[in-house]
């Protein structure tokens, strides 16, 4: 069952009769007799009964508050009629209650009082608004005070409605005039509609108990004997032919009475019988023989069930929203006559609200008792995994070691050879992690030396250099050098950029493809000693051009294999580069004198 | 049995209210101090929680460089075998020498000083041209193994036109020593 099943309540449903009360909730039903003073109130004994017993049948959870109740009151004391007014809704109900004030024979504030617009409103003719008709009932205010405090005590919230409007919803629907005649148990209720629409309501004074009455007369027996006769009867013909014949005249004598009351009006085409009595098979037809000529007479099946009536089904039928009925609520102070929605006790929602609240200060706590294992668990397994941070910032740690020292060997190579002047001739070459250069090597001249080393000093990789011998040969053909030099740390290297540029490694592999133009040695070479060719724009090394951002550590090369065919590896001697010390084997040896 | 007189019942039902009180007093304060310390408890660990979501998220982004620093290096040095690390780098330097031309001469190897977290030293002399003594250079960077070149020395080979000498000293690196330097982190 839902939280909202919980809350939702079921319509009760309420026949108030003038001999008797019935009630219906859900598919329980209770009957229960009234016992009324001489005005048509209820005895103070009859209520205090009717509260105990009421009670008792609903066996209701007070939290649930009251249920509301839909009740048909007799038509004992309510009138009907019709008033056509100009359809202004704005002084609608000011409208009406003059004309109650004029109609009725006690003032509005006497009365309890609905009402419904019948008919289709009359459109605006020449001259003339247009107007809408509505039925209204009224009733005494006490009548409806008396069982609202009587329904009340039982936490009942009701609305009420007149129970012969309510039985016509269970007549087929027909624009011919109609009757249904409610067989009550002293007094029959007759109302009579045309085009689906009521036009008057009368009470009879004939009922189930007149054809007991005329038994008992008729065969000198009891009361009590008279009516089992009737029930009997009612199921079908006696045994006792004498006694069958003698209850049938008495019922025709009592049908007599009721056929001479009803010819009285404008019946219509049909009449409709409901109410116990109605039982009676011969009711209708021998009803239909005494009406005027053409009337027929047609017993509407009655639910044979505790708290069942035709009133309480024409209920149960116009408080059915999906119905599009709208059955006409009277009330002490009307409203414009549409079902009003009955309050219901604000108990359900204190006793919701207070769960929520309560729900809202405990979520914290049965977070704390149903999470906390949970989290718990989390957590350690958590600490356990995290030897592997550990494990991550140890290999951290080693790369940014291998990074910062892989030394800058082939960077220093490139501009070694970038800067060698023609004819240069490396002996050896030594470098080591720490920056240390050193090298021996021979040049033409001291111009060349000093070329060579302002070359180096301008590309901003080395921080001292020193030329720390510089010796002519014998012949004076050339000079014996030897360097050291130091480069600078990766820091101040980070924003230098080398390697050949991209229109070198276009150059390079351009000479790959034609080989045959330079023969063994590049063409642009001088001499046998010449470092490869210089880019034609740079004439060395100068100054570093601005650094594309690089993945390999400072001083690494690309593997080659990630070059584009024919190219070098950042670093790498431009072709035709003397290596320290080596000859080219088509180059012929230094001329030496 | 005697029946009570109205004063003993009301006596009766005050003396059961009370108790019930007190009852219900003092169990409500129990049950809230038991809930009070298990929110307390909880709280302190999602606070805990909370904390090492946050370290967590830190080394987010360290792993990340650190996966391209494998792939660059072509090195894992939680797989690297501390006995065997130095042989498998000599073989695989010699590997990448003879697969880029260069005919690998003399190779020492002398086991490492711990003070400079180095396996051990290789000391190698290798010949060929130079394209090819300069691809040496630049793939030992990635031939799998922590290799730091500590010296690098180039010569004249006169015996072979064309051809230069290079002499190598490379250091291979130890890893458990990080691993060490790192634990007061764990």
């Amino acid at each position: 069952m839902s939280a909202f099943n919980l809350a939702k309540t079921v319509p009760i449903y309420f026949e108030i009769g003038q001999s008797t009360l019935r009630v219906l909730q859900g598919d329980q039903g209770l009957e229960l007799p009234l016992e009324r003073l001489p005005g048509g109130r209820l005895s103070s004994g009859c209520k205090e009964n009717l509260i105990l017993s009421l009670k008792s049948f609903f066996k209701r959870d007070r939290w649930k508050g009251s249920a509301r109740a839909f009740c048909a009151i007799s038509a004992r004391g309510v009138s009907l009629r019709h008033i056509t007014l100009p359809s202004a809704s704005k002084d609608l109900h000011r409208l009406l209650l003059l004309q109650i004030e004029s109609e009725f024979p006690l003032s509005p504030d006497e009365l309890a009082w609905g009402y419904l617009p019948v008919n289709p409103g009359k459109a605006p003719g020449n001259g003339s608004p247009a107007q809408q008709e509505y039925l209204i009932a009224a009733v005494k205010k006490e009548v409806i005070e008396e069982y609202t405090e009587l329904l009340s005590a039982c936490s009942v919230t009701p609305v009420f409605t007149v129970a012969a409007l309510a039985r016509q919803d269970l007549c087929p629907k027909t624009t011919r005039p109609q009757a249904l005649l409610d067989v009550g148990r002293f007094y029959s209720e007759l109302i009579l509609f045309a085009n689906n629409v009521p036009t008057s309501i009368r009470v009879l004074p004939w009922g189930g108990e007149t054809i007991t009455r005329a038994i008992e007369t008729k065969l000198g027996i009891s009361r009590a004997e008279a009516e089992e006769l009737k029930l009997k009867r009612a199921q079908g013909p006696l045994n006792d032919v004498g006694t069958e014949q003698k209850v049938q005249a008495a019922i025709e004598e009592a049908l007599d009475a009721l056929a001479r009351a009803a010819n009285g009006y404008v019946l219509g085409e049909k009449v409709y019988l409901t109410g116990q009595s109605a039982r009676l098979k011969e009711l209708g037809p021998s009803l239909t023989r005494r009406l005027t000529s053409g009337i027929v007479c047609e017993t509407l099946e009655p639910a044979v069930a505790v708290g069942k009536s035709a009133a309480i089904q024409g209920l149960q039928i116009s408080a059915d929203p999906g119905n599009g009925r709208r059955p006409l609520i009277i009330q002490g102070k009307p409203t414009n006559g549409s079902t009003r929605e009955v309050r219901t006790a604000p108990w359900q929602w204190v006793a919701l609200a207070g769960s929520l609240a309560l729900a809202i200060l405990a979520l914290p706590y049965l977070e704390a008792v149903a999470l906390k294992p949970y989290l718990a668990g989390k957590l350690t397994a958590l600490k356990a995994d995290r030897r592997k941070l550990a494990m991550i910032d140890a290999e951290w740690g080693f790369f940014q070691h291998l990074k910062q020292n892989a030394p800058p060997y082939l960077d220093a190579l490139f501009l070694l050879a970038k800067a060698a002047p023609p004819g240069a001739r490396f002996d050896s070459l030594s470098m080591n992690r720490r920056g240390d250069l050193s090298l021996r090597a021979s040049m033409q001249n001291s111009q060349q030396v000093a070329d060579f080393r302002s070359k180096l000093i301008d590309s901003g990789f080395f921080a001292n250099l020193t030329v720390e011998e510089q010796t002519p040969s014998p012949d004076r053909q050339k000079l014996t050098v030897r360097m050291s030099a130091q480069w600078k740390p990766l820091n101040a290297r980070q924003a230098l950029a080398f390697g050949p540029t991209a229109e070198e490694i276009e150059k390079a592999k351009t000479r790959k493809r034609e080989p045959q133009m330079g023969g063994p040695m590049p063409p642009m070479m001088g001499g046998p000693m010449m470092p490869g060719p210089m880019p034609p724009d740079q004439g060395g090394p100068g100054p570093a051009r601005p650094r594309p951002a690089r993945v390999n550590p400072p001083g690494g090369a690309l593997p080659p294999e990630a070059l584009p065919p024919g190219a070098m590896p950042p670093g790498a001697l431009p072709p035709g580069a003397v290596p320290p010390g080596a000859v080219p084997p088509s180059q012929p040896p230094p001329t030496n004198p | 049995m005697r029946a009570l007189t109205d004063r003993e019942k009301r006596t009766v039902r005050i003396g059961a209210a009370i108790i019930g009180a007190y009852v219900l007093l003092f169990g409500g304060m129990q049950l809230t101090h038991f809930f009070e310390r298990k929110r307390v408890e909880y709280q302190k660990l999602v606070t805990e929680a909370r904390t090492l979501k946050g370290e967590i998220q830190l080394y987010e982004d360290k792993a990340i460089a650190l996966k391209k620093l494998m792939e660059t290096f072509n090195l894992d040095p939680a797989r690297l075998s501390r006995t065997t690390a130095v042989a498998e780098a000599s073989a695989a330097i010699q590997k990448t020498a003879a697969s880029t031309g260069i005919q690998v001469g003399a190779v020492r190897e002398s086991s490492g000083r711990p003070a400079s977290k180095e396996l051990g030293t290789i000391q190698m002399e290798t010949t060929g041209p130079v394209p090819a003594v300069t691809a040496l250079l630049g793939r030992l960077e990635a031939v799998g193994y922590p290799l730091v070149v500590e010296t690098v020395q180039f010569s004249a080979e006169p015996t072979r036109p064309g051809q230069i000498k290079m002499s190598l000293t490379i250091q291979v690196l130890d890893f458990d020593q990080w691993k060490k330097d790192e634990a007061p982190n764990a």
